[in-house]
């Protein structure tokens, strides 16, 4: 059964909001972006769980005009994509912290990380949950972007040639 | 006409390779995009397919406009003349005549193979295709051999303007929207390789692809 549906959009949605939403507001309180983060991907993670039960369940959900469909595949990699995702970002609060506190960055890029990270996870969804082979090319494309730029994020010598040829590799 | 603009393509993909000044192999890659444009609007007058004037627009705004300006801004910040290559220019003009009558055969023998359906076998899509697949040979090669993170860049320009080509004759109903998204990609990922070139240069002091072995095994 084949119905239209919020939910994709509210997927690829929540993620890319928190991005932009991370950079205003990181502006004042950088720490607190890592924050808003975690809460932005745990949003996420539990539309994917709505989203896995309905599918689960034989429904297939459609929106944007059959530009987005999630059958069972989809819903088992969006669900792979949140939990990974939000371990990430968990994770990656607590290590850039000490990194911080050690000197290796500083807090104001904080909210720059976090923003790409938000976008990376955005991006790996919308690949998941495209119906149209030319988007698919260029969301994964886009996923290629935000991780090359989380590669270069320490802006070190070596951080940038790993950058540099992963662009090369990928693009 | 088709075939001369085609030929002036490769002409200048191998000028954009070669001029040892960053400057004016920018300036070859731009004149290039020109041509680029100017062959799609020849093709959709020619075939007739309309769409393929939106594809030129999409072509010169994006190839012969942004990439363009971008590569010279980050230009200015960069040494003028290249880092020297291990290849001369001698060994690129050969390869590149042998690349090209190579492509020329194979798809004048197997046309009937390679195209997707049979109203697009014949003239002009083969000489198109194997234009297209030289400049993608030449934007490898470029790749591979510059010593000079700026002319990888330009190696990685040059194929996606094979890519662009190609589909003239691969995929001619590609809707726009897609060509669109597509060439936004390029533009970024253009545009994120000349700011990490720019922070090499800033970190290292030069461009030389061979000061990046930092991370050898």
């Amino acid at each position: 059964m084949e119905s239209n549906s919020v939910l994709p959009w509210l997927i690829i949605g929540v993620p890319a909001l928190a991005a932009g939403a991370k950079v205003l507001l990181g502006r004042k309180r950088p720490q607190s972006a890592g924050l808003a983060a975690i809460a932005g991907v745990t949003i996420t993670l539990g539309l994917v769980l709505v989203l896995a039960g309905r599918v689960v369940q034989g429904e297939k959900l459609i929106a944007w005009n059959g530009q987005l469909y999630a059958d069972g595949l989809s819903a088992l990699v969006t669900l792979v994509i949140g939990v990974a995702g939000l371990a990430a970002t968990v994770f990656s609060y607590r290590y850039l912290r000490n990194d911080v506190a050690a000197g290796k960055t500083v807090a104001e890029r904080l909210p720059f990380y976090f923003s790409l990270d938000a976008l990376f996870i955005c991006t790996m969804l919308w690949a998941t949950l495209t119906n149209n082979l030319i988007m698919l090319y260029v969301v994964v494309e886009a996923t290629t972007l935000a991780s090359a730029l989380l590669v270069t994020f320490y802006w070190k010598r070596e951080s940038l040639e790993a950058g540099f040829k992963y662009l090369l590799l990928r693009s | 006409m088709l075939q001369g603009l085609s030929l002036a393509l490769v002409a200048t993909s191998l000028t954009a390779l070669e001029i040892r000044q960053l400057k004016y192999a920018v300036m070859a890659y731009f004149a290039q995009a020109l041509l680029l444009a100017a062959l799609l609007i020849a093709y959709a007058a020619l075939l007739p397919n309309h769409t393929l004037y939106l594809w030129s627009a999409t072509v010169l705004v994006t190839k012969a406009g942004i990439i363009p300006l971008l590569l010279w801004h980050y230009l200015k910040r960069m040494p003028a003349t290249e880092t020297p290559n291990a290849l001369g220019f001698g060994l690129s003009l050969l390869t590149g005549a042998a690349v090209l009558a190579g492509f020329f055969r194979l798809v004048d023998g197997h046309m009937s193979w390679l195209a997707p359906f049979p109203e697009i076998a014949g003239e002009p899509y083969g000489t198109n295709l194997s234009v297209a697949f030289t400049i993608l040979a030449f934007g490898l090669y470029g790749l591979l051999s510059r010593r000079d993170a700026l002319k990888a860049v330009i190696g990685v320009c040059l194929i996606e303007n094979a890519v662009h080509l190609s589909l003239v004759s691969l995929a001619p109903s590609l809707p726009e929207t897609a060509m669109i998204g597509v060439v936004t990609d390029v533009v970024l990922s253009v545009w994120i390789l000349l700011i990490i070139v720019a922070g090499i240069h800033e970190k290292v002091g030069s461009t030389d692809m061979r000061e990046m072995a930092k991370l050898w095994g």
